[in-house]
């Protein structure tokens, strides 16, 4: 081991490994210049502890722990005042005034939607030649108009709903009443 | 209270609870001052890094994970906090007024005659530190005053082992300089009357 590098380690001794001690020890013993600057750092390194160890204690630690806690304390009701000011916006009374019109205002829409349109009844698709959903908004208008003029007998729906349980495929009366749907409302 | 671990208190404070943070504080008061007067050297400075160290522990609580001691954890906020300070250019100035035998509210527990010359050669000491780096300081304290090991020092400061050692290295060499040069300083001036 050269000086330079034993300088480093005698700094450095405390975090070298046990071999890398056992080095430095053997450069040490047989070199005056850094057997020298070894005693030195220890005498220093001592001095410093001494020193420098001495514990600090706080004049006033009733004080101190009280400065602190009133830090918290405020920090915590800064902390509630920001939840409160905050539920207070997402719960106060123009939020709630404006999520009861909205709520209204969708109650509203659904009946008129409701209105605008029956109840669907049967969900069934009947081929007569062509695919014709029955739970269509054609079918719907035309079986709202029977419903005003019962008169006409069967209507689309009896007439179909009958053809359904018998089977028969090719009713002249629903092909024709079917026909005049398509023809009447292009939607189907 | 005060027989609770550090971690039963955390999670005690960690639900609110304002006294069971008030005994933590009680508990590490006396460490943290020291440690933050060994960066400063200032005693009013030293109380006050304490106090926000303390503050951002509280407001930090939630982040506190178990597998690492409380102690470490405040060892990194209040190196932090003394960072930012000598780093800090008007701070600069209050590390140079470093006034003799001035401990502001701080008292050494040392009360005998010894405590004179101690006090003394403490406060060169400290305006003598005061010439080194931040880092090197950080490494001197931590490591030499505080006697930590080497790999607490490196994650408290989140330096390799390497760039520990190498700080360390001339931390001690400048301080022993600087040492030398007080003594050499004392004796001509001895010599002198």
């Amino acid at each position: 081991m050269n000086c330079k590098k034993a300088v480093k380690q005698i700094y450095l001794y405390r975090e070298l490994t046990p071999r890398q001690r056992e080095e430095t020890d053997s450069h040490i013993a047989t070199c005056a210049s850094c057997g020298q600057l070894n005693a030195r750092v220890n005498q220093e390194r001592e001095m410093m502890r001494e020193i420098l160890q001495t514990p600090q204690t706080l004049s006033d630690p009733v004080r101190f722990t009280q400065r602190i806690m009133r830090e918290v304390e405020k920090s915590q009701q800064k902390k509630a005042s920001v939840f409160n000011s905050l539920s207070g916006i997402i719960f106060g009374k123009p939020v709630r005034y404006a999520m009861a019109a909205l709520s209204m205002m969708l109650v509203i829409a659904f009946i008129g939607e409701q209105n605008r349109q029956p109840a669907l009844r049967h969900s069934v698709t009947v081929k007569t030649g062509v695919d014709i959903k029955m739970n269509s908004a054609s079918f719907y208008e035309a079986l709202t108009e029977e419903e005003k003029n019962p008169e006409t007998s069967p209507s689309v729906y009896e007439c179909v709903m009958a053809c359904l349980q018998t089977q028969d495929a090719d009713c002249s009366e629903c092909r024709m009443k079917f026909t005049n749907l398509i023809r009447n409302h292009e939607t189907i | 209270m005060s027989a609770f671990s550090d971690l039963e208190i955390v999670e005690k404070a960690l639900e609110g609870d304002t006294h069971a943070f008030r005994v933590l504080v009680e508990r590490n008061q006396s460490f943290v001052c020291s440690l933050a007067y060994r960066f400063v050297g200032n005693a009013s400075d030293a109380e006050d890094i304490a106090q926000e160290a303390f503050i951002r522990l509280w407001k930090n609580l939630n982040r506190y994970r178990p597998e690492i001691k409380l102690t470490t954890w405040l060892y990194k906020i209040v190196t932090n906090l003394c960072l930012d300070f000598l780093r800090s250019a008007n701070n600069r100035r209050a590390r140079q007024r470093v006034e003799l035998n001035d401990h502001g509210g701080m008292v050494s527990e040392w009360t005998s005659d010894q405590s004179l010359l101690t006090d003394e050669l403490r406060s060169a000491l400290e305006m003598l530190s005061a010439e080194l780096t931040p880092k090197q300081k950080a490494v001197f304290v931590l490591r030499d005053m505080e006697d930590l090991t080497a790999d607490e020092v490196g994650e408290i400061l989140a330096m390799s082992p390497g760039n520990v050692k190498s700080n360390l290295y001339y931390a001690r060499k400048k301080m022993g300089e600087m040492i030398t040069m007080y003594y050499q300083m004392k004796k001509s001036r001895a010599n002198e009357l």
